[in-house]
């Protein structure tokens, strides 16, 4: 058993994270979890949440150049770690447990 | 208050902010233009602020006594490199010691009373220091004054 299973937030960011690929930093992962997610994301709630998923080693991160349509300001890229998908997996795993053994959800009926 | 202006406000507020998380400030921005929206701005900035994103975390700092740019703190540490090192042979930043000989050279050769306040200076500063050891080992605690702290370290 995991001793901390991702919140629903941190593990689209994960998954985000990993669908983008290199070059994953705050607007485009956020275009991921808005069009795939169906959800409006604040990017300041992406940034928090990344300094928390980072303080736990699940995603780590680089500095890349600034750029003049950034104001002069550089990209904070993101990937995601070894620990971070061993998290991910294991969230997945406890939140597929848990789906099946809804009686509702098999029968179809609510 | 016409949309320009709030988007110009919204932008300001932006700038003010963006020193204390400038890959944020840069997402903010980027996507501002895109979307040519200041409600948008507005909506992020308010919940931006009010989630703590502008802290930036882990942030080293030289010598405990200046905060260093955080870009350069997250590149250093991206790097696993230590603090910015203080070049203590000059005492200007970006200038080595043959800048700092030829400025003196300058200084005395087109104002050389100029020198009589470096000297006094250094005097007031010499003063200044006795004095403070001076105080500090009138208020000293027991052990320091007898020498045993220094001893529990080497015995």
């Amino acid at each position: 058993m995991p001793r901390h299973l991702l919140t629903d937030f941190e593990l689209m960011i994960l998954l985000a994270i990993l669908r983008v690929g290199d070059g994953a930093y705050g607007v485009p992962i956020a275009e991921e979890i808005e069009r795939t997610g169906g959800r409006r994301v604040v990017l300041g709630a992406i940034y928090t949440a990344l300094d928390r998923l980072e303080r736990n080693g699940l995603v780590s991160s680089t500095i890349g150049e600034p750029t003049p349509e950034r104001g002069g300001r550089a990209k904070r890229f993101f990937a995601v770690t070894p620990q971070g998908i061993r998290g991910a997996q294991e969230t997945q795993r406890a939140l597929m447990a848990l789906w099946k053994d809804v009686p509702q959800l098999k029968g179809g009926s609510a | 208050m016409t949309r320009s202006l709030s988007s110009r406000l919204a932008l300001s507020v932006l700038r003010l902010l963006a020193h204390r998380n400038e890959p944020l400030a840069g997402d903010l921005l980027e996507e501002s233009q895109r979307r040519q929206s200041a409600l948008w701005l507005w909506y992020q900035l308010l919940l931006a602020l009010l989630l703590g994103s502008f802290h930036q975390r882990h942030v080293p700092v030289a010598l405990n006594l200046t905060p260093i740019d955080p870009i350069v703190a997250e590149w250093l540490m991206s790097k696993r490199l230590p603090p910015r090192r203080v070049n203590l042979s000059s005492p200007v930043e970006g200038v080595g010691g043959l800048g700092m000989m030829i400025f003196g050279l300058l200084l005395s050769s087109v104002v050389p009373d100029v020198w009589w306040f470096v000297v006094g200076g250094i005097a007031s500063g010499i003063v200044l220091g006795t004095a403070k050891v001076y105080a500090r080992r009138n208020h000293a605690l027991p052990d320091e004054r007898d020498g045993l702290l220094v001893r529990h370290y080497f015995t």
